[in-house]
């Protein structure tokens, strides 16, 4: 008998164990969304001086690091994708439990949304990163058709437990798989590319557009919690391709706006020219503002919660280190990024001393004959900036940059050479000699760079400089210094 | 409640709490509260339906056995009027639920094409879910009692526990009287506390539900999608179609037997098999032999003997197979379709019979070894390929798609289907297709070795060590949890014999 209840319960433990673990694997962890409410928790109490709520015009529009950086406001935006009203009203009602903000931002684009329900994926989003509490169990209500599966969505396996079609690394590891990038995340994200989309004229629009019974219902909410716990709230309308309609769901928040003495920033229409967003250069897709466009704005709300709330600049504050952190995951990103823009090929010298790259040069090498004075220059000057001596770029090789050093060479002058790379615990480099046409028809055998199986090599005769950050782990750039041109190859 | 329902997830367990623990004389009326509970899962009202034919077959049942005890033609007829008054009331309130409205439809097609006005009919009944299985088995229990097989029941829980216990009350297995009425009766003798049994009696529970979520409802996807767009398809996609629908009926409802008797066995009751490999029967004949058991045996023991069975010619064997078929087919559903089902397979146990000494004669001469593996497996396709033509009739929605379907099998040939992976877009993804093949084989060989070595699936790993069996059922146990179709983005499918 006793052996027996040994067996059982180690069984039991057994399947405890593996539920925990498929838990840990399986669980949601949407970066625009769960995790956000996730990371929330992890805040200190009574940290988080602005809270930004709202959809992902609101996540991509308030950009979090510069509010710290330029202003030292400690912001967080608790959106998600497509987030309702109704879900706003309840991130709040979660937030203010262990949060006392000096100031609510509210991005009302949701408030167009015409049916009661959104469809079941935003609904999982937009509820599922709340902790049990009489909270969620209204968040599920209000976001769930109870007729359909209201009552299974207490049951989160019931969600989870299909995802064994879309499971990948972020699933096995905490924080998305990359820990020193995320876990001071205040839930800003930013996209650096770059779309051009089309600008409205949304100054006609004078009527206003009444919402559904539900969305008002839980805007009123908004408000009145808010002003049940005095702290002040604002309302905001962040650039988007806009369409007339959705003015006229902005003209109705206007008056309730103004009825209940909230200012509300349109900046589609009143405050368009403060913020000065331009639809060529500012968004990266019709619905978001890119890290130029979020700047812009970000910078007119830093100044306008400056002078008109009481938010103490709490850089330099030891209980603030968590927003400094995080800010410089944005300002690593942004030096990425402009490293990537660079246009001519010396620039790129400024990458060698950062810390946080790895870099692998390599060099088909020349003879003297083969160049102009100029191309010969450009050449020389590369190499010495970056401490490399002329034998061994005249030579050609292979050389590995770590932490702002020199730390590999090789000459490649046996045949059998090759190299491997660690450049993350994602990602790897090979380093090979690959056979390639030239045009003229001959082939030469030059060094590839191949980063998870993929060719980043851009010239076949010249340098080529593939520069990988560590901390985002990410690809920054790759270019080539093409000897038969004398060109940068992006 | 369904069993694949978070409902029934936390139902059973503590159904099986206080069984195991309260004073045995208590145990059945535990489990007959526990059985109306479980009934009203689906409608509260239906449980007074239930009730009802509970009482009537009761009352007949005590009723039949005391005219019984008097002699005398009178007495006599007197008993047999009991039992015929039993079986129409029952028969009457099935057909009310679940006949009618066909019958007022195929009533109406009739005084249309005679150039009458159509009756209307002004309301609308539900089916109760399992109303054919109940009524069967209670049905049954009389008929026992006026062949004096058993005695009646007089405690009148008990006899209701009989007719509504849980695991088998809305899709079989449908029990006859001397085995479950007898176990009910001695309920407070079982000892529950059987190691052996309640894990054996957890690992069939598992397999049900691993048929069931895992096989049963994935196939479904496939086969909805080809039935409902057969006209978009090929013969290759058709074909896929109607096989997965013969994967999924036989998963699907031997799941339910399975589920039950794994259910019923942890709390120390033996319910009869259901299935039993039917898909490697070398006749249709032997197909009915192993595919819903209780249900042919029924037929046989209550309707096929007392029709004159095959003592009465050849003729009347055959008028009473055929009469079998058909009303079974019309058990299955009030559709013409089922009817059709029914007939076909009516049809080839007839056709089997009459072609029979020819067959052998015709092997005779052309000296076929009918002993080798060749032969049995041909026997077998022969079968299964049988079975696949009724299986379009029996899921088809009317006769002429069923039609339709079939004969666009042979009218629009596509082999190339094969090999350009058109089978990946009939419904499923690629990574769920496979998915389902790899159950599909796997529950391939579990039959096998059922059929071949007579070992049943909880017995797969009787002399191995603790670890093995451990292993397997913890393989179960999350191949259901993960792969099972339930939750977000799987609609829940229900047991398809629910209604029938």
């Amino acid at each position: 008998m006793k052996k027996k209840f040994l067996k059982v319960t180690s069984f039991a433990l057994a399947v405890i164990l593996a539920f925990a673990g498929m838990y840990f694997v399986f669980d949601f962890k949407y970066l625009d969304s769960v995790f956000k409410m996730d990371m929330f928790y992890k805040q200190e109490e009574n940290t988080v001086d602005v809270l930004v709520l709202g959809s992902s015009h609101a996540y991509q529009g308030v950009n979090t690091a510069v509010l710290w950086k330029e202003y030292g406001i400690a912001a967080y935006d608790l959106c998600g994708a497509a987030q309702p009203i109704y879900n706003s009203y309840y991130y709040l009602e979660e937030a203010l439990k262990t949060q006392t903000p000096k100031a609510i931002i509210l991005d009302l684009y949701t408030l167009h949304y015409d049916t009661d329900y959104s469809e079941t994926s935003f609904a999982i989003k937009n509820t599922y990163g709340l902790k049990w509490s009489k909270t969620k169990i209204e968040a599920i209500k209000a976001s769930f058709d109870s007729e359909q599966w209201g009552n299974q969505y207490f049951f989160s396996i019931l969600q989870y437990h299909s995802r064994y079609n879309d499971l990948n690394k972020i699933d096995f590891y905490p924080y998305q798989a990359n820990k020193a990038m995320y876990e001071n995340h205040k839930g800003f994200y930013c996209y650096f590319y770059t779309k051009e989309i089309n600008e409205a004229d949304l100054s006609e629009v004078n009527y206003a557009n009444v919402p559904t019974d539900k969305n008002v219902y839980y805007l009123n909410k908004i408000i009145e919690l808010a002003e049940s716990k005095n702290i002040p709230l604002i309302f905001i309308a962040i650039p988007f391709e806009a369409e007339n309609y959705h003015e006229g769901f902005f003209n109705y928040a206007k008056v309730i706006a103004k009825a209940g003495n909230i200012p509300f920033y349109d900046f589609l229409t009143d405050y368009k020219d403060a913020v000065n967003i331009d639809y060529k250069t500012d968004f990266s897709d019709s619905q978001h503002l890119n890290y130029k466009g979020n700047t812009k704005l970000t910078r007119f709300l830093g100044e306008m919660l400056k002078e008109n709330y009481n938010i103490p600049d709490n850089r330099g504050n030891e209980k603030y280190s968590s927003w400094e952190k995080d800010a410089q995951v944005y300002y690593n990103q942004l030096e990425n990024h402009d490293t990537s823009q660079l246009t001519y090929f010396q620039a790129y010298t400024a990458a060698f001393s950062n810390e946080r790259y790895k870099i692998i040069v390599t060099s088909s090498g020349y003879s003297k004959e083969e160049l102009t004075n100029q191309q010969e220059n450009t050449i020389d000057m590369f190499f010495k900036s970056i401490g490399i001596s002329e034998e061994e770029y005249t030579a050609g090789g292979v050389w590995l940059f770590e932490n702002g050093e020199k730390v590999y060479y090789n000459d490649c002058s046996k045949s059998s050479f090759s190299k491997a790379v660690e450049l993350s615990r994602f990602d790897d480099a090979y380093i090979k000699p690959v056979e390639k046409q030239l045009d003229d028809g001959s082939a030469v055998i030059t060094n590839g760079i191949f980063v998870n199986k993929e060719e980043q090599t851009k010239v076949r005769k010249g340098i080529n400089v593939y520069i990988y950050d560590t901390f985002t782990q990410s690809t920054v750039d790759s270019v080539g210094y093409n000897f038969e041109t004398g060109k940068l190859v992006q | 409640m369904q069993f694949n329902s978070l409902h029934f997830l936390i139902f059973f367990p503590v159904v099986l709490l206080v069984y195991f623990f309260i004073p045995k004389k208590m145990r059945y009326i535990w489990l007959l509260a526990a059985s109306y509970y479980f009934y009203m899962g689906w409608n509260a009202k239906y449980a007074i339906l239930i009730a009802f034919s509970t009482v009537v077959t009761y009352l007949c049942g005590i009723l039949i056995e005391q005219i019984g005890f008097e002699e005398g033609k009178a007495w006599l007829r007197l008993k047999r009027f009991t039992l015929f008054l039993g079986i129409s009331v029952n028969l009457a309130i099935l057909f009310l639920f679940k006949y009618l409205d066909f019958a007022f439809e195929n009533l109406n097609s009739l005084l249309e094409a005679l150039g009458f006005s159509q009756i209307d009919k002004s309301f609308d009944l539900l089916l109760p879910v399992g109303i054919s299985f109940y009524t069967f088995q209670a049905l049954g229990y009389v008929i026992d009692v006026y062949r004096k097989n058993i005695s009646a029941e007089y405690n009148l829980f008990k006899y209701a526990l009989f007719v509504s216990f849980f695991p088998q009350l809305v899709a079989g297995p449908i029990e006859r009287s001397g085995n479950l009425l007898t176990q009910v009766q001695n309920v407070h003798k079982i000892n529950l506390w059987n190691y052996e049994r309640i894990v054996k009696g957890f690992m069939v529970m598992m397999w049900g539900f691993f048929l069931k979520v895992v096989i049963a409802d994935r196939a479904a996807v496939v086969v909805n999608e080809v039935f409902d767009n057969y006209y978009n398809y090929g013969s290759v996609e058709l074909i896929t179609g109607v096989v997965f629908f013969a994967v999924q009926i036989y998963c699907d409802f031997a799941s339910y037997s399975t589920i039950a008797i794994g259910a019923a066995n942890i709390m120390g009751f033996t319910l009869m098999d259901n299935f039993d490999t039917p898909y490697f029967a070398m006749s249709i004949k032997e197909f009915w032999r192993r595919w819903h058991i209780s249900l042919t045996t029924w037929f046989r023991d209550y309707l096929y003997i007392p029709l004159g069975g095959n003592r009465k010619g050849k003729f009347r064997k055959y008028l009473n197979t055929m009469t079998v078929f058909l009303v079974s087919g019309l058990w299955h559903g009030a559709n013409w379709t089922y009817v059709v089902w029914g007939g076909l397979h009516g049809a080839y146990q007839i056709i089997g019979d009459l072609t029979k000494k020819p067959k052998e004669q015709l092997c005779k001469k052309l000296n076929v070894k009918t002993g080798a593996f060749s032969f049995k497996a041909v026997k077998v396709a022969v079968t299964f390929f049988l079975t696949l033509i009724a299986w379009i009739f029996f899921r088809a929605d009317t006769i002429s798609i069923a039609g339709g379907y079939l004969a666009r099998i042979f009218t629009h040939p596509d082999l190339w289907a094969l090999t350009d992976s058109t089978i990946y877009n009939i419904g499923l993804k690629q990574q769920e297709m496979n998915i389902l093949l790899i159950s599909i084989f796997i529950m391939l060989l579990v039959d096998i070795l059922k059929y071949k070595k007579n070992i049943r699936f909880e017995n797969i790993a009787d002399n191995q060590n603790f670890w093995v069996r451990g292993a397997i059922i913890f393989a179960l146990i999350f191949t259901v949890v993960i792969f099972g179709a339930y939750g977000y983005s799987f609609d829940a499918q229900q047991f398809i014999y629910f209604q029938f």
